[in-house]
């Protein structure tokens, strides 16, 4: 048996769009763009690659993607349905491999390590997980195989849609290192433009430069692009359930339209914190830094920071700390477009009463607060039990 | 082509087979529509309240979504999708 790493990165191939088009056959072969509707100012959320022949990508807001595609067919997500076929997709991965890590709703890893011999028993494999997926679910996947997860995934967008592609360790230098810097996760426009100008082309080019050299130009960042030009550091696949210690939570939400209405600006900043209470809460850690960024109308943006000598994770507190936060930043009466807030320095917590004295006495007096925790942490039961939309805020009603 | 929201109450003949359901046959204003094909279903949840969604084909090019409301023990046309 080969015990080398072998990873499997799987790509479900224009997932909410292929959906719709599975569903609707009469969408099939015609241009469908999911987002918001013509004439809202959402963003294209995806499309099919009819669509994308029309130069529609994911995230152009929706007034372009009419511009370029004015005969699209624009569809409202179904999230509901889309979170249900991921699982079904992930429930099918697992056959395949008790190590199934998925990192988004239409992508996941697989350490596949020691499951084929060679690279015909691994295509053996992706074809039947290919298969499997098309029978049960109707719907087509790009699967890429390599011995981590970069290059795995650089593999599995080489042959778009319905691809699959073996990366052997021989062929690393010429089908991985020959592509361009453009093609490697991490690599945005400005870091290519920089790279290019040191001559940096392929990731090949950016795998043998000395790491010390990109150091002094991308400081602790150069470090990491040479790591995954290199495709090092990145074979791990977590299980489901196991969960790498995130560094920071965070939401954030684009406002319908842009407002200097400050009760809307508050309500905002009250559901996003949480939101954030939330998720910091069900993943049992606690943090000392909050920020809160703010973008207007014209998309200039702007952030404020603070550490606390306290952990956080009480929506209350979140919500003291980010409005005060906000409005050190907020030029009064210029309307806004996004929110954010961001809890990081987190480290595990358990979420007793003596954290909240502490956390609290700054604030609004220990009492209420106490008595808004033992709120809180009853609101999550009955959101663990009967879903998120159970139980909301009065405050939010004719705001949202 | 339409491609639009109903949420309808209909009337639906189902069959309940090897743990699962399925639609077999729908009325919907004063015709019936024998399913031919379920393309996609899936499940959504609303408090305790699960419904079970089906797109299905009955024959031709359109498309219908049936919706069944397992608390109420209702079924709706929740969207179609009609060439024309």
């Amino acid at each position: 048996m080969n015990n080398k790493k072998r990873i499997m990165h799987v790509d479900m191939d224009a997932f909410f769009a292929s959906i719709e088009q599975r569903d609707q056959p009469i969408l099939k072969g015609k241009p469908v763009i999911i987002g918001g509707a013509r004439g809202g100012r959402g963003v294209v959320s995806t499309c099919s690659y009819e669509a994308r022949n029309y130069g529609v990508k994911s995230a152009m807001p929706i007034a372009l993607a009419v511009k370029k595609c004015p005969r699209g067919i624009f569809i409202r997500p179904n999230g509901e349905k889309y979170v249900y076929t991921s699982i079904k997709v992930i429930e099918i991965l697992q056959g395949y491999s008790s190590k199934v890590e998925p990192i988004s709703i239409d992508e996941a890893y697989l350490d596949i390590t020691g499951t084929a011999k060679d690279p015909d028993g691994e295509r053996e494999i992706g074809n039947s997980l290919k298969r499997e997926i098309k029978k049960k679910l109707g719907l087509t996947c790009s699967v890429g195989i390599a011995s981590n997860r970069i290059f795995a995934k650089i593999a599995a967008n080489m042959e778009k849609p319905d691809g699959l592609t073996i990366i052997g360790e021989d062929a690393v230098k010429l089908k991985i290192y020959t592509l361009p810097i453009s093609e490697l996760v991490g690599v945005g426009e400005k870091t290519e433009k920089i790279l290019r100008n040191m001559g940096i082309k392929t990731i090949g080019d950016l795998a043998v430069y000395p790491q010390n050299e990109l150091k002094r130009v991308f400081g602790a960042n150069g470090e990491a692009l040479s790591k995954i030009a290199k495709g090092e550091g990145s074979d791990r696949v977590l299980s489901i359930g196991e969960k790498e210690d995130a560094k920071s939570i965070g939401n954030e939400h684009t406002l319908d339209r842009d407002t200097s209405n400050e009760n809307i600006i508050n309500m905002l900043l009250l559901r996003l914190s949480g939101k954030v209470g939330r998720r910091l809460r069900e993943s049992g850690v606690a943090g000392r830094t909050v920020a809160v960024k703010l973008r207007y109308g014209d998309f200039s943006t702007f952030s404020k920071r603070k550490t606390y000598p306290f952990f956080i994770w009480n929506d209350n507190v979140i919500y003291s700390i980010s409005k005060e936060l906000f409005y050190t930043i907020y030029k009064r009466f210029n309307k806004i477009r996004l929110i954010g807030i961001t809890v990081s320095g987190l480290s595990k917590h358990c979420h007793n009463d003596n954290d909240s004295e502490i956390q609290t006495e700054l604030f609004t007096g220990l009492q209420k607060i106490q008595k808004s925790e033992k709120l809180i942490k009853t609101i999550d039961i009955l959101k663990d039990v009967y879903g998120e939309k159970v139980v909301k805020r009065a405050a939010y009603l004719n705001v949202f | 082509m339409i491609y639009e929201d109903v949420y309808e109450q209909i009337e639906v003949i189902a069959v309940f087979k090897n743990g699962r359901m399925q639609p077999f046959k729908f009325k919907w204003n004063e015709r019936v529509y024998r399913v031919e094909k379920v393309n996609g279903e899936w499940t959504s949840e609303e408090g305790i309240n699960r419904y079970y969604h089906y797109s299905v084909m009955v024959g031709g090019p359109d498309g219908f979504e049936l919706c069944y409301d397992s608390k109420n023990m209702t079924w709706e046309l929740a969207k179609v999708c009609l060439e024309g």
